[in-house]
């Protein structure tokens, strides 16, 4: 499965504690330096997506409409497979001399 | 009216499944974010309106796809997109036509199989869309609907003028349809039905194309509006208009026509082969 752009950040938001909605919103759109803000249509779309691939779960809920979400062990790997790919096009990136070197 | 009562209406643009599984925490998420804005009410409600489409659209294309809908309302669908793509692509050839023309090209005109041969094309592109999950046809279906439009148009045009549209359709149905059932048998038992479905579907659809195109026009625009444009004489028939794109139609009402038209045929196509065709998966699922 292919991860995309906010999945990966969802994952990394639940990845990071964020575990319901509003603060995975919010969490999205700190990691991404407010590049990324994403509204209630299109976090649900993509929690609907990695709950039906088994990426992430429900858990015990902690108010009466409130339902958060933890990663799985499938959820962490893809997760970093994502992560390893984007780091080697970094590299990539790097050795070409389209980004600065990193020391 | 609150915004909360706002959002909580738009809501209903989801599909009923996903807004009964996400609809409450899309609601919380709404408050809570409209609590903590940080810019004016009107660009956080342009943000909201953009995600709520965008998202939507998304979750009703998914639930299409996921084919929980009734098998009718996807034929119908496929078949109404299938005379849009048509009428598209005949443009884009005609498009294509005058961007390389050379006055070599003066004079030059396609047969008649060569308009069939595209519309065959067109109609085997998208039922093989919806059928080869169940029955595995692919190329072959379109290269057959494709080989038995461009002869029956041909056999059609020489041969069936004097009986109208009704006589076009009633050949080029049989080519088509015969062909298909040629495919079909290989895969499923007494698949004789859609040969029957399916001349009678372009039957109907060409005739009642010809009707529509006829009397639309001629009620929009009664002096430019010339049928006999298209040359020869055989040619004056609702086949024409399937493929009236060739014929490089520029006014908006005109296209609009063509377009409402096309979906209106590849309605009727549906609605008369969507029983055969149920009933040849109804005998796949007890095979």
């Amino acid at each position: 499965m292919k991860l995309t752009r906010v999945e990966f950040h969802l994952l990394l938001a639940v990845l990071g504690g964020s575990s319901h909605g509003y603060a995975i919103m919010q969490d999205v759109e700190a990691l991404t330096g407010g590049q990324l803000r994403i509204g209630p249509g299109t976090l649900y779309t993509a929690i609907k997506r990695l709950l039906a691939s088994g990426l992430i779960e429900e858990c015990e809920a902690d108010g009466e409409r409130r339902r958060c979400y933890r990663l799985t062990r499938k959820g962490r790997s893809l997760g970093a497979e994502e992560a390893q790919g984007l780091f080697e096009l970094v590299r990539a990136a790097r050795k070409r001399g389209l980004l600065p070197s990193a020391s | 009216m609150t915004p909360e009562r706002l959002y909580s209406a738009l809501l209903l643009l989801y599909p009923r499944t996903f807004r009964h599984e996400y609809g409450g925490q899309m609601m919380d998420a709404f408050c809570q974010l409209r609590r903590a804005r940080r810019r004016g009410a009107i660009a956080f409600w342009i943000f909201m309106l953009a995600d709520l489409v965008r998202s939507s659209l998304r979750q009703h294309v998914d639930a299409f796809r996921s084919r929980t809908q009734p098998f009718a309302v996807q034929w119908a669908l496929t078949c109404a997109l299938g005379g849009v793509m048509t009428a598209l692509a005949a443009h884009a050839l005609t498009w294509s036509f005058s961007y390389l023309y050379h006055p070599y090209l003066e004079g030059l005109t396609l047969p008649a199989w060569g308009y069939g041969a595209f519309l065959g094309v067109g109609l085997g592109l998208v039922q093989s869309a919806t059928l080869h999950r169940r029955f595995r046809v692919g190329f072959l279906w379109i290269l057959t609907s494709a080989v038995a439009a461009a002869l029956g148009l041909q056999v059609a045009v020489t041969f069936a003028g004097v009986a109208g549209p009704v006589g076009y359709g009633i050949v080029l149905g049989s080519f088509v349809g015969g062909a298909q059932w040629l495919v079909l048998r290989t895969r499923v038992r007494q698949a004789g039905w859609w040969v029957f479905g399916g001349t009678a579907a372009l039957s109907l659809a060409v005739a009642s194309c010809a009707a529509a195109i006829d009397a639309t026009l001629l009620g929009m625009n009664p002096f430019s509006y010339e049928p006999s444009a298209f040359e020869p004489a055989a040619y004056r028939t609702a086949i024409v208009f399937l493929l009236r794109g060739l014929g490089g139609p520029t006014k908006g009402h005109d296209l609009a026509v063509e377009f409402a038209a096309m979906t209106i045929c590849g309605l009727v196509i549906a609605a008369v082969t969507v029983r055969p065709l149920s009933s040849v998966f109804a005998r796949t699922r007890q095979c």
